[in-house]
């Protein structure tokens, strides 16, 4: 809402600084979000007589001025060269406000204090010269007084002030007016009303009839005849400039000011246009469609309501008027309606036409239905004066079920109970009465609500009143004491952090992505069904991810477009899809690595490309440290390399998948090296784990270690061996490590030999060969028969 | 064989034999290569031995080449050999300037590194976490919130609609009203998580960003119970100087309803470009719980009082490292992450 302060101040009569008065209506929750100027592109600029002209101390160029501002002499130091003394210039003042936003400080140059500065053309915005300060004409300003430019606009400060939408009475001037006269505590003025009637009855020349009384409680009009349309007057024209309106003709120019004024939309037909000068107000029919004053057709249903004469709909109702009946140049009578409509009705018609105006604005927050008779007067009154119209004998008021004050109870230890303050029944009185709300009785203190806050139903709505006015800085804040027993402890938060401690520690870095991606990564398994943002604000953003890698995967094309290609990159976040219909989301854990293992020794030429095996590994040791079983077993997925890609589950149930990225999904997304990634739930995880791990007595007794290497087919999977060396070397076995695998001399081409290292150990006593020899011949003979392998000496 | 495929021979031998000689590390190797090359029956003479099928008449260029090659190994060979010799004898001359060779070590993302400094300062205080779904019915988002169908409040945020009933949250506050719907008072939760908004992105708005809120609700909880954890968090997190500010604003669930401002990390109060002069930085919105809300959950608003508030964990996060942009967060630049 922009507020004019010109415009404030026909209200109010407040002397306060523009910065000073925007705080306080911030600090009451009238945000103030911007201040700009109108009309001249200064302030703070006086007119001022140079009394002395000194040299500067310290600098040649400078001069030292004593400026008379009438009241006070200023100090100011000055670098143009024709200033001298008697001449009458134009001063910016500390505090002014100079052409581009440039402000004026008190400054010490060069070791000589200066409070303002003289002025030149362009730091008013005159012209482009600077270097001379501007001496102005002795018989036409007067030493002391504001400094304006002749044939400007009135110079004018505009607030933008952000109301919420709880404060319908706020989006007018003398709304804000009514804010800052509590604030202040001074009288709010507002206007009077000085009508003077013709003779001829207005019911003689309208008929009003209200259909849906619910959609329209009240509908109130005049007649105002003979009116000659023409430009408005300059005061009227800069009041609607200054809050962005423009200035159409001055019948118009009148509702609008009026609405700005009082925050009542009023609408103004041309009276001839009125087929039988009847006014029905009723709700559109099926398919029924109408043509507002902006040319745009629209379909209508029954719940929008219907400004109609006798013939035909000629305005929207609480939102535009029609092309049929609105003001022109050769209207000659009006009828100027004003009307209290349901916000919930004009609301919805509004939303739906996407028709968004400031009438519909105030009326759909809660426009006062006791407001609409001072409105209507106010812009006949005006009408009278400026349009030199003729106001007909009486209103026509529809007001069938009159729309009462209410009163609210408001117990002062309930507002205290609830601020935690300690606010005496006075203050809380004088609150409600600043602010135009009347009260009696001490506890419970009764105030009645104005129709013109809406806002105010409960008791808490007053409470908050009392704090709003009074001011939050009047509480004094505490620590909170007691302790609540409850159950707060969430192990799953503490869960995933000990999967960001394990990547951290091993090397990777932590990515956050939006979880809204394109259709083509959200479709990226075709079994997968994604779910989909309605309105979504760019098709890049129009699905939910149903998995965490392909983020994963933008983040390794992003950094390869920079030249950082070698990445271990590792996300949280929750998986989205549509699952027997319901929308399902689960919390997953995706990790990434790509390129060479480049470790921070960037001068050794012992890198290593990341494989299979690194990031199966990472998988293998996020399970041991997570003390979580995980198994790992061969699985195809579309996501994955055929050959490289295996299935990971807990408990037999299946958890996430791990491999090489298959090439046709690194293709999509342009990048140029294998990315080897898993990505595993992690709500099955911790409910699996136990928070505690038990400790197991350390051995008391030496391990043994022995080797054994066996020549088995190329083919074989290594894990079937370690399966089956576990099974026949029983409990004394108790650690299998592959140390080495070895293809070409004197082993057969389709053949190769794997090595193992095998720890024998028991908790009684120390092992002797007596006993592991056996066990070795029984695990050689198992290996043997279940793989025909041959045992190497 | 002809002249000319002795020739290329005598190029691959030459390529080859480089290949070997560059990851031969020590003596041992060097020797290994000689007598593979040069030896009695090395590839050398293998080579001389193809030249003398060729016809003497067209010997003449492959036998100047194989002479060449035979220089060449030969060459190479011994001065690999004293480079090693070299090293090997100056291995006292140790040289500390020399980049140490790091442990593998990743970062904390800068949200997740703030995420946990709240949840740290508000666990000192007594609160919990909660957490709840982000696709989030209508009814949690805005119904129970005291936000009913067509009230304007609901333009206060421009939401993206997933389907009939369903929204992506456009803020945790919902996990306040399932907390409450499954514990009675007291209570004290905080619920960081993401959030969604139609907002187009710049530097300062992304259509998904994280937020903290807070909820306690006990008998006898005050707004000046609501300022005592805001000052402790504010001064927690950005130094005890740090003061903070209510301005009373509208939040349907919660009434009174405020913005709170700190006062700005830049100028410390003094007013900036930062704070635009005003020596505060607006962080959120926080109020007394509304009892409207408690009458959904079916908490007695009259025995119970509470409050909530909110915080954007870009902000604090942008606040806090000095980052000017909100979309540096989810670009994931490496060059962006190693920072933190
Ligand atoms: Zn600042």
């Amino acid at each position: 809402m922009k507020i004019s302060l010109n415009w404030l101040k026909q209200y109010i009569n407040i002397d306060v600084s523009t910065e000073d008065l925007a705080a306080k209506l911030t600090l009451v929750g009238l945000e103030v979000e911007d201040i700009t100027s109108v009309g001249a592109s200064f302030s703070g600029v006086f007119v001022g007589e140079i009394l002395s002209v000194d040299k500067h101390p310290n600098a040649d160029r400078l001069s030292v001025c004593q400026v008379s501002m009438s009241t006070e002499t200023l100090n100011i130091v000055c670098g143009a060269p024709n200033v001298s003394a008697g001449q009458i210039v134009a001063v910016a003042k500390v505090g002014a406000v100079l052409e581009g936003g440039f402000k004026i400080t008190p400054a010490k140059l060069r070791g000589v204090k200066s409070f303002g500065m003289l002025c030149s053309e362009r730091e008013l915005g005159i012209s482009d010269s600077h270097d001379s300060i501007m001496a102005l004409d002795p018989d036409k300003f007067v030493v002391g007084n504001e400094f304006s430019l002749e044939n400007s606009l009135e110079p004018d400060i505009v607030f933008e002030i952000a109301i919420t939408p709880n404060r319908p009475d706020c989006l007018s001037h003398l709304g804000v007016a009514r804010e800052v006269a509590a604030i202040f505590n001074t009288p709010l003025n507002i206007p009077d009303i000085n009508i003077k009637e013709s003779t001829k009855a207005v019911e003689s020349l309208i008929n009003i009839n209200i259909q849906d009384v619910q959609g329209c409680p009240r509908y109130s009009a005049r007649v105002i005849k003979n009116v000659k349309i023409s430009e408005s007057p300059q005061w009227l024209k800069e009041r609607l400039e200054a809050v962005n309106l423009r200035s159409i003709n001055n019948v118009v120019d009148i509702t609008n000011f009026v609405l700005m004024e009082t925050g009542h939309p009023l609408h103004a037909f041309d009276y001839n246009t009125v087929e039988d000068h009847k006014i029905i107000i009723r709700n559109a029919k099926q398919d029924e469609s109408f043509t507002t004053l902006d040319s745009q057709k629209h379909k209508l249903d029954p719940g929008d309501l219907l400004i109609c004469d006798g013939l035909r709909a000629i305005a929207l109702a609480g939102i535009m008027g029609g092309q049929n009946s609105e003001i022109s140049d050769s209207t000659v009578n009006i009828l100027l309606e004003s009307a209290y409509f349901d916000p919930k009705k004009i609301r919805r018609t509004a939303k739906r036409l996407g028709l968004s105006t400031d009438a519909s604005q105030r009326f759909e927050r809660g426009a006062d239905p006791n407001g609409v008779i001072y409105a209507l007067d106010r812009a006949a009154q005006l009408m009278a004066e400026y349009a030199d119209g003729e106001i007909s004998q009486g209103i026509i008021d529809c007001y069938p079920k009159k729309i009462n004050e209410h009163s609210v109870n408001v117990r002062p230890a309930r507002v205290n109970h609830v601020l935690g303050s300690n606010f005496s029944v006075d203050i809380m009185t004088d609150v409600f009465n600043r602010l135009y709300l009347t009260t009696t009785g001490k506890d419970p203190i009764t105030v009645t609500i104005p129709t013109f806050r809406p806002d105010l139903t409960h008791e808490i709505d007053l409470i908050e009143e009392v704090v709003r006015l009074h001011g939050f800085d009047k509480i004094t804040p505490k620590a909170l004491t007691t302790i609540p027993l409850s159950d707060n402890r969430n192990t799953q938060v503490d869960f995933i952090d000990r999967i960001r401690d394990f990547f951290i520690g091993s090397g990777f870095n932590e990515c956050v992505h939006s979880s809204m991606v394109p259709e083509w990564q959200a479709g990226i398994e075709k079994d997968r069904m994604a779910i989909s943002i309605k309105n979504p604000l760019s098709p890049e953003t129009a699905c939910l991810r149903t998995r965490i890698l392909p983020s994963l995967l933008s983040a390794v094309v992003w950094n390869q477009n920079r030249s950082e290609s070698n990445l271990k990159l590792f996300e949280i976040g929750k998986q989205f899809c549509i699952e027997n219909g319901k929308y399902y989301e689960a919390l997953a854990v995706s990790a990434v690595i790509t390129g060479i293992d480049n470790r921070g020794s960037y001068w050794s030429d012992d890198n290593k490309k990341w494989d299979f095996n690194s990031i199966k590994g990472v998988m293998a040791s996020l399970s041991d440290s997570l003390h979580i079983k995980l198994d790992m077993d061969v699985m195809k997925h579309s996501l994955y390399n055929n050959e490289q890609s295996v299935g990971i589950s807990l408990n037999n149930q299946s958890i996430g998948h791990l491999g090489r990225v298959h090439t046709k999904i690194s293709e999509k997304w342009n990048i140029n090296n294998d990315v080897f990634a898993f990505e595993i739930l992690i709500s099955p995880m911790s409910n699996a784990t136990n928070a505690r791990t038990q400790f197991i007595p350390l051995p008391k007794y030496p391990a043994v270690k022995r080797d054994l290497a066996f020549v088995v087919d190329s083919h074989l999977h290594i894990g079937e061996i370690i399966n089956v060396i576990n099974e026949s070397g029983g409990e004394t076995c108790t650690n299998v490590d592959l140390f080495d695998i070895y293809h070409g001399d004197q082993i057969p081409s389709n053949k190769k030999s794997a090595a193992f290292a095998l720890t024998f150990m028991s908790l009684e006593r120390t092992l002797t060969d007596k006993e592991i020899d056996p066990l070795i011949t029984k695990i050689v003979n198992a290996v043997e028969k279940h793989f025909q392998a041959v045992l190497r000496s | 064989m002809s002249e000319n495929d002795l020739i290329q021979n005598v190029q691959q031998t030459q390529k080859e034999f480089e290949l070997a000689l560059d990851v031969a590390k020590d003596a041992e190797a060097i020797e290994a290569l000689r007598i593979q090359y040069l030896g009695r029956k090395g590839c050398v003479a293998d080579l001389f031995k193809s030249l003398s099928t060729i016809p003497s008449e067209n010997r003449k260029a492959a036998g100047q080449a194989l002479n060449q090659l035979k220089t060449n190994l030969q060459t190479a060979l011994d001065k690999k050999f004293d480079n090693v010799k070299n090293i090997n004898t100056s291995v006292n001359e140790f040289d500390v300037t020399m980049p140490g060779n790091w442990p593998d070590f990743g970062r904390l993302h800068p949200l997740t590194k703030v995420t946990r400094e709240i949840k740290q300062i508000f666990s000192n205080m007594g609160f919990g976490v909660a957490d709840g779904p982000e696709v989030e019915s209508e009814y949690y988002n805005f119904e129970a919130l005291n936000i009913p169908q067509g009230h304007p409040a609901r333009d206060m945020q421009d939401t993206l609609f997933i389907d009939e009933g369903f929204v992506l949250r456009t803020h945790t506050s919902p996990v306040q009203i399932r907390t409450m719907e499954s514990k009675q008072p007291p209570l004290r939760i905080i619920s960081p998580g993401r959030c969604y908004r139609r907002d187009t992105p710049d530097a300062s708005h992304s259509p998904m960003f994280h937020q903290v809120e807070g909820l306690c609700v006990d008998q006898g909880i005050t707004f000046a119970d609501l300022k005592g954890v805001i000052q402790n968090f504010a001064q927690q997190l950005f130094g005890s100087d740090v003061k903070i500010r209510f301005r009373p604003s509208f939040f349907p669930f919660v009434e009174p309803g405020a913005e709170y401002d700190f006062t700005c990390l830049i100028c410390r109060g003094q007013g900036c470009r930062v704070c635009k002069g005003t020596g505060w930085v607006e962080i959120s919105g926080a109020g007394m719980v509304n009892p409207k809300v408690f009458e959904h959950v079916g908490y007695d608003p009259e025995k119970y009082t509470g409050f909530a508030f909110g915080m954007g964990i870009e902000r604090i996060a942008m606040l806090l490292y000095g980052i000017n942009d909100i979309r540096l967060f989810f670009e994931n630049d490496i060059r962006f992450l190693q920072q933190f």
